[in-house]
C-alpha cells in the first residue's frame, strides 16, 4: 500500500510538471509577448527589442523555461513582467482571497450536497427528493457564468442586499472582502453541489436496496445506526471521486465567477495576466492549479482506502 | 411450556404488487391464499421452483416485503405477534427478540465496511455497552458455527472469508439474538457439497440442542428432506401441498410435487430425468408425470478431438514457499461426440483448465492438441515446432494449439467454443438473439449454418430471433448460449457450469439437449460442474479434480462404483439425496479446501482420512484399477473399496 501511495505521489509530480510545460508552450504560441503588450501597437521595433532584452525575452524559450524551473525549485518564481513585483507575493495575495472563497465554497458546498443527496436518497420519490433532485438538475444544466450573471442582476438591481460586484481592489483585507464573498460562493456552491447531490442520491439508493441493508433492518437496528453504520460508508465511496472531480473543477469555475463579480482573486489575476502575457504569473498560477487538481484526486484515493476495507486488506489475508 | 404450541401461523395470506398504468394497470399476486403453520421446535421447509414465492413468504415472516409489494389479504402471526399489525417500534422489538433471518447468499448480506465483531455485536442486545462481554460472546458464536480461528476473525471484514465461511458468519449473527424462529433462505445454495453437508449438520445440531423452530427455504428436495419435519410445496404463489415431510415427499399427493420429485437427477440412478410439463399440468389437474429417464449412450471408438498433456497453469507472480502451481500435470482426452465431465469443488481449477484450452489463459507447461480441420490449418503454420511426443494421442494428426487465442488461426478458434454459467451476463442485453447467433456464423464464415437452424437445434421457436436476452427465461437464455456456440460448428464445446443456476426441471431439459447435440453433431463436450448428480446423468467419462490435480478418472459407472479415491468418496458421501436415511452425519473431516495446493506430495493429504507419511512428500502414483479407471493415490486398492454409492437396478 505504501508503494501504491508513493506511485500516486510520483505520478502527481509528473502531472504538475507536464501542465507547466504545456502552458509555457501555449503562451509561446500566442501572437505577441509581454514587450509588445506593454508598449502597445505603435511602438518602434527598436523600443520593443530593448524592452525584450530588459525582460530577458531575447533568450531562447527552452533556456527561459529551465531558468524559471531552476528558480521555482528554490521557491523563486521570478518577477512580474508588468508590475515588476515578486510573482510569489502578487499571486500569494490573490491566493489568500481565492482561498477564502474556495474554502467557504468547499466546506459549505460539500456538506450541503452530501446531506441533501442523502436525504433525497433516503426519501426516494417523496416530495423532498423531488424538490432536491429538481434543483440539482438545474445546477447541472446551467453553466456557472449564467448562475453568476443572474445573481449579479438579481442582487444589484432587484434586492441590493449583498454587494453584487466587489469594489475593493487586489489589496483588500479579509474583513473588507467577507461580505462580498457571499454571492460568488453561492454561485459556485450551486454548480459544485449539483453533481455531488445526484451521485450521493443514486448511491444511497443503490446501497439501501442491497441485501446487507435489508439484513441490518431485519436485525431490528435503529434507523440512525442503519443510515450511519451500514449505508453511509458504502454510499460515500463512489461519491468521493465525484467530489474530487468537482473540487478540481472549482479551479476553473473560480476564474469565471471571480471575473464576473470582479472578485480580487487568482481568477481575476489570471485573466489580467493572460491579457498582458505576464508569463511568470501565469506559470505560477498554473502550477498552483495543477497542484490543487492533483491533491484533490490524491486525497479522494486516500479516503477511499480508509473507507474501503477491500483496498486496505488484500484478499490473501483470508 | 406446551410442546404443541404454534409459533408460526400464516393464514390465507395474499401478497401482491401493481404493474402497468392507466388502462393496463393490474394487480399481480405473488402469494395467493397461503396458509401454513409450524409448532415449536419443528422445522418447516418451503420448496418450489424459482419465482414460486418462497423468498416472499420467508420475508413475510419477519414483516418484510419488497418495497412495491403489499398485503392484500390474510395475516401472519409469529410467536404470538400479528406481524403486519405491529407499529414500527414494536416491529423492531419483534425482530430483536423473536425472529432472525439468514438471507440467501450471506456474502451479500454482510455489510462490507463493518468488522465481523461489530456485525455480531449488533444482535447481542442483552450485552449492550459491555464491549468485553460482547467480544467473548461473538467469539463463542463463531466457534459454535465452527469458523476456523474465531478470535482473529472478529477483527476481519466480510471479503476476507470464503463463501462457506461467510455463510457460517451469517448463521452466527442470526443465532446471536437467540431467536424463537430462525428463517433461512437457501442456506447452502451455491456452496460445495462438502461445505453444504457440514453446514446442514451444524444447523441440525443447533436446532436440536436449542429446540429452535426453523423455516428453511430451498429448491433442493434433498436438503428439505434431510432438515425438515414439515414441508409446504409452492407453485406460482400457491401452496399445492402441505404436510409432514415423509408423507409429502414419500407419497406425494399432488401431480406437481410428483413431477418435481421425478425431475431431480440422482447419483444412485443413471439417466437424465424427465422435465416437469407445466402445460400438461395446467390443462389437467390429474396429469401424471412419467418417470422415464433418458439414458445416455457413450460413443464407441470415436476419434479423439482434444488431447491435453501435462498441462500446468500458474497464477502466482513469484513462487510462494510450500505451494505448487494452481493446475499441474493434467492430461486427458475428449473424443468426438463424447461428454467428459470435469468435477471438483470451487477453486479446484475447473474453469482455469477450460479457459486455458480456450486460449484465454496462458499455460505454464504442457500441450493442448486439437485433431481434424482446426489443427490441420495450424499444422502447416507451425510444422517445425509440432511433432512433440505429447501430441501423438490425437489420431487426426493435429498439432499443439498456440497458447493464446490471438495466435490461433480462425479455424482453430472456430473449433473450440465456450458456454458460460451465466447466460444473462454473457449475452449482450441490447443485442437480439439473432445478432448473438449470427456473429459466430459471420466471423467464421460457416457454410450451411443459419440462425433459424441453430434455434431449431436448441428447440426454440424461430420467432425467438427477434427477442432480447431480457425477454427470455433462464433456461431459454442458456439455450441461446448453446445455439451461439454450436452455430460455429465446433469440434469441441467447453461448457462451464451451464446448468448450475437452473431449476431441476429446466436443468434436465438442457441436459437432454446437450446429450442430443453431442451425439447427432459428433461434438466433444468438456462438461464442467460441481454437481455429482448432474455428472451421473450426462457424462460418459469423468475426471475428478482436486486443487488443480487429477485424482481420479474413469467411466461414469466406474466413478460411481465401489472403488474410489478418498476425495471422490468424500464427495459422494456428502451428497444429500431425497429418501436417504440422513442418519449418519459426515465424518468430521476438514470441510474447507486449503487456499493453495502443496508443493510436494498429495494435494488431498491435509484432509485425507487414510493419509500416510509418504503422501506428504512424494507425488502419488497412478493406480490403474482397470484400463479406463485410474486413481492417483499411495494407498492400496483394498483400502479404496467402499460401499457403492448406488445399488445397480
Ligand atoms: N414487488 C414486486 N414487483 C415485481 N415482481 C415481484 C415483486 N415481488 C415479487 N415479485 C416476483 O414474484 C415472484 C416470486 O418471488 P420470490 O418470492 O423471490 O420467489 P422464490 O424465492 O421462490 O424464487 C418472482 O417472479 C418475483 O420476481
Ligand atoms: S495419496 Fe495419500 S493423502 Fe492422497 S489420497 Fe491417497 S492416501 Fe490420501
Ligand atoms: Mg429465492
Amino acid at each position: 500500500m505504501t508503494l501504491l501511495i508513493a506511485r500516486r505521489v510520483a505520478l502527481s509530480v509528473v502531472t504538475v510538471l507536464l501542465a507547466t510545460v504545456l502552458v509555457f508552450t501555449a503562451i509561446q504560441l500566442l501572437p505577441g509577448d509581454a514587450a509588445t503588450q506593454i508598449l502597445g501597437q505603435n511602438a518602434t521595433p527598436d523600443a520593443v527589442a530593448t524592452l525584450r532584452g530588459q525582460l530577458g525575452l531575447d533568450q531562447p524559450a527552452i533556456a527561459r523555461f529551465f531558468s524559471w524551473l531552476g528558480g521555482a525549485l528554490h521557491g523563486d518564481f521570478g518577477t512580474s513582467l508588468v508590475s515588476h513585483q515578486s510573482v510569489g507575493a502578487e499571486v500569494g495575495r490573490a491566493l489568500v482571497n481565492t482561498s477564502l472563497l474556495a474554502v467557504i465554497t468547499i466546506v459549505v458546498g460539500i456538506t450541503l450536497a452530501l446531506v441533501l443527496g442523502m436525504v433525497a436518497g433516503l426519501l426516494r420519490d417523496k416530495w423532498p427528493d423531488v424538490a432536491i433532485s429538481t434543483i440539482a438538475l438545474v445546477g447541472m444544466s446551467v453553466p456557472e457564468f449564467v448562475v453568476a450573471t443572474v445573481l449579479v442582476l438579481l442582487f444589484s438591481i432587484t434586492i441590493p442586499f449583498f454587494p453584487a460586484v466587489v469594489v475593493a481592489g487586489q489589496n483588500a483585507t479579509i474583513a473588507e472582502l467577507l461580505p462580498s464573498v457571499t454571492l460568488p460562493a453561492v454561485a459556485l456552491i450551486f454548480v459544485l453541489s449539483a453533481y455531488i447531490i445526484r451521485m450521493m442520491r443514486t448511491s444511497v439508493i443503490d446501497v439501501s436496496d442491497s441485501e446487507f441493508v435489508r439484513t441490518a433492518v431485519l436485525k431490528g437496528n435503529s434507523l440512525g445506526r442503519i443510515v450511519f453504520k451500514h449505508i453511509l460508508p458504502s454510499a460515500m465511496l463512489p461519491t468521493l471521486n465525484v467530489i474530487a472531480m468537482n473540487v478540481a473543477w472549482l479551479v476553473g469555475g473560480v476564474v469565471v465567477v471571480e471575473s464576473i463579480f470582479n472578485y480580487p482573486g487568482i481568477g481575476t489575476l489570471m485573466i489580467q495576466s493572460v491579457q498582458t502575457r505576464d508569463l511568470p504569473v501565469i506559470l505560477l498560477i498554473t502550477v498552483l492549479s495543477a497542484v490543487v487538481f492533483v491533491v484533490c484526486n490524491l486525497l479522494a484515493d486516500l479516503i477511499s482506502i480508509a473507507l474501503n476495507p477491500r483496498l486496505r486488506h488484500s484478499r490473501s489475508a483470508r | 411450556m406446551n410442546t404443541t404450541e404454534q409459533v408460526v401461523g400464516v393464514d390465507d395470506l395474499t401478497v401482491s404488487y401493481r404493474t402497468g398504468s392507466g388502462a393496463n394497470a393490474r394487480q399481480v399476486d405473488v402469494l395467493k391464499n397461503v396458509s401454513v403453520s409450524l409448532e415449536r421446535g419443528r422445522v418447516l421447509g418451503l420448496v418450489g421452483e424459482s419465482g414460486s414465492g418462497k423468498s416472499t413468504l420467508a420475508g413475510a415472516l419477519l414483516g418484510s416485503l419488497r418495497s412495491t409489494s403489499f398485503i392484500s389479504g390474510g395475516t401472519v402471526s409469529v410467536a404470538g405477534n400479528d406481524v403486519f399489525a405491529l407499529g414500527s417500534a414494536e416491529l423492531r422489538r419483534f425482530r430483536i427478540n423473536e425472529v432472525a433471518m439468514v438471507p440467501q447468499n450471506a456474502g451479500n448480506a454482510l455489510t462490507p465496511t463493518m468488522k465481523i465483531r461489530e456485525q455480531i455485536a449488533e444482535s447481542l442486545h442483552g450485552l449492550r455497552g459491555d464491549k468485553r462481554a460482547q467480544r467473548e460472546r461473538a467469539e463463542e458464536l463463531l466457534r459454535l458455527v465452527r469458523l476456523p480461528n474465531p478470535r482473529a476473525a472478529l477483527d476481519r471484514y466480510p471479503h476476507q472469508f470464503s463463501g462457506g465461511q461467510q455463510q457460517r458468519i451469517g448463521i452466527a449473527i442470526a443465532l446471536a439474538s437467540d431467536p424463537t424462529v430462525l428463517v433461512l433462505d437457501e442456506p447452502t445454495t451455491g456452496l460445495d457439497v462438502v461445505t453444504q453437508a457440514a453446514i446442514l449438520d451444524l444447523l441440525l445440531d443447533l436446532q436440536r440442542s436449542r429446540s429452535m423452530s426453523m423455516v428453511i427455504v430451498s429448491h433442493d428436495l434433498g436438503v428439505i428432506d434431510k432438515m425438515c419435519s414439515d414441508v409446504a410445496v409452492l407453485r406460482m404463489g400457491e401452496i399445492v401441498e402441505f404436510g409432514g415431510v415423509r408423507q409429502v415427499l414419500g407419497s406425494p399427493g399432488h401431480p406437481y410435487t410428483r413431477g418435481l420429485i421425478a425431475s431431480v437427477p440422482r447419483i444412485d440412478r443413471p439417466g437424465i430425468p424427465p422435465s416437469l410439463d407445466h402445460q400438461a399440468l395446467d390443462a389437467d389437474a390429474e396429469w401424471v408425470q412419467s418417470d422415464e429417464v433418458t439414458l445416455r449412450v457413450a460413443p464407441v471408438d470415436a476419434p479423439v478431438v482434444l488431447s491435453v498433456r501435462d498441462l500446468s497453469v500458474d497464477y502466482r507472480r513469484r513462487p510462494v514457499a510450500g505451494t505448487g502451481p494452481t493446475v499441474q500435470g493434467v492430461s486427458f482426452d475428449v473424443a468426438a461426440g463424447e461428454i467428459v465431465a470435469l468435477v471438483g469443488e470451487s477453486g479446484s481449477g475447473k474453469s482455469t483448465i477450460a479457459t486455458t484450452i480456450a486460449g484465454l489463459q496462458r499455460p505454464a507447461a504442457g500441450s493442448i492438441t486439437l485433431a481434424g480441420a482446426g489443427a490441420a490449418a495450424g499444422a502447416g503454420r507451425r510444422a517445425a515446432g509440432a511433432g512433440g511426443g505429447a501430441g501423438s494421442a490425437a489420431r487426426g494428426g493435429g498439432a499443439p494449439l498456440a497458447a493464446t487465442v490471438a495466435r490461433r488461426s480462425k479455424a482453430e478458434r472456430q473449433a473450440v467454443q465456450l458456454i458460460f454459467q451465466n447466460a444473462d451476463t454473457s449475452l449482450n442485453p441490447r443485442k437480439s438473439v439473432e445478432a448473438a447467433i449470427q456473429r459466430p456464423i459471420d466471423l467464421f464464415k460457416v457454410r450451411g449454418a443459419s440462425v433459424a437452424g441453430a434455434l431449431s437445434d436448441v428447440e426454440l421457436p424461430g420467432s425467438y430471433s427477434e427477442r432480447l436476452p431480457g425477454q427470455l427465461s433462464g433456461g431459454e437464455r442458456q439455450r441461446v448460449g448453446i445455439a451461439r456456440a454450436i452455430s460455429a460448428q465446433p469440434q469441441l464445446v467447453l461448457a462451464d457450469e451451464i446448468v448450475s443456476a437452473l431449476d431441476v426441471s429446466v436443468q434436465s431439459s438442457i441436459l437432454r439437449l446437450v446429450d442430443t447435440l453431442a451425439t447427432s453433431k459428433q461434438i466433444g463436450f468438456l462438461f464442467i460442474t460441481h454437481d455429482l448428480a448432474v455428472v451421473r446423468a450426462i457424462a460418459d467419462r469423468v475426471i475428478v479434480l482436486y486443487l488443480g490435480r487429477i485424482v481420479e478418472e474413469g467411466t461414469v459407472e466406474q466413478i460411481f462404483a465401489n472403488v474410489s479415491h478418498p476425495y471422490t468418496r468424500l464427495l459422494l458421501d456428502a451428497v444429500i439425496e431425497l429418501g436417504d436415511e440422513h442418519s449418519d452425519t459426515l465424518e468430521k473431516v476438514a470441510d474447507e479446501v486449503p487456499l493453495a495446493p502443496p508443493e510436494h506430495g498429495c494435494p488431498f493429504a491435509s484432509r485425507c482420512p487414510i493419509v500416510r507419511d509418504v503422501c506428504l512428500t512424494v507425488t502419488p502414483p497412478d493406480l490403474a484399477v482397470s484400463e479406463t479407471h485410474h486413481i492417483t493415490c499411495h494407498a492400496t486398492l483394498p483400502e479404496l473399496i467402499h460401499e457403492p454409492a448406488f445399488v445397480a437396478a
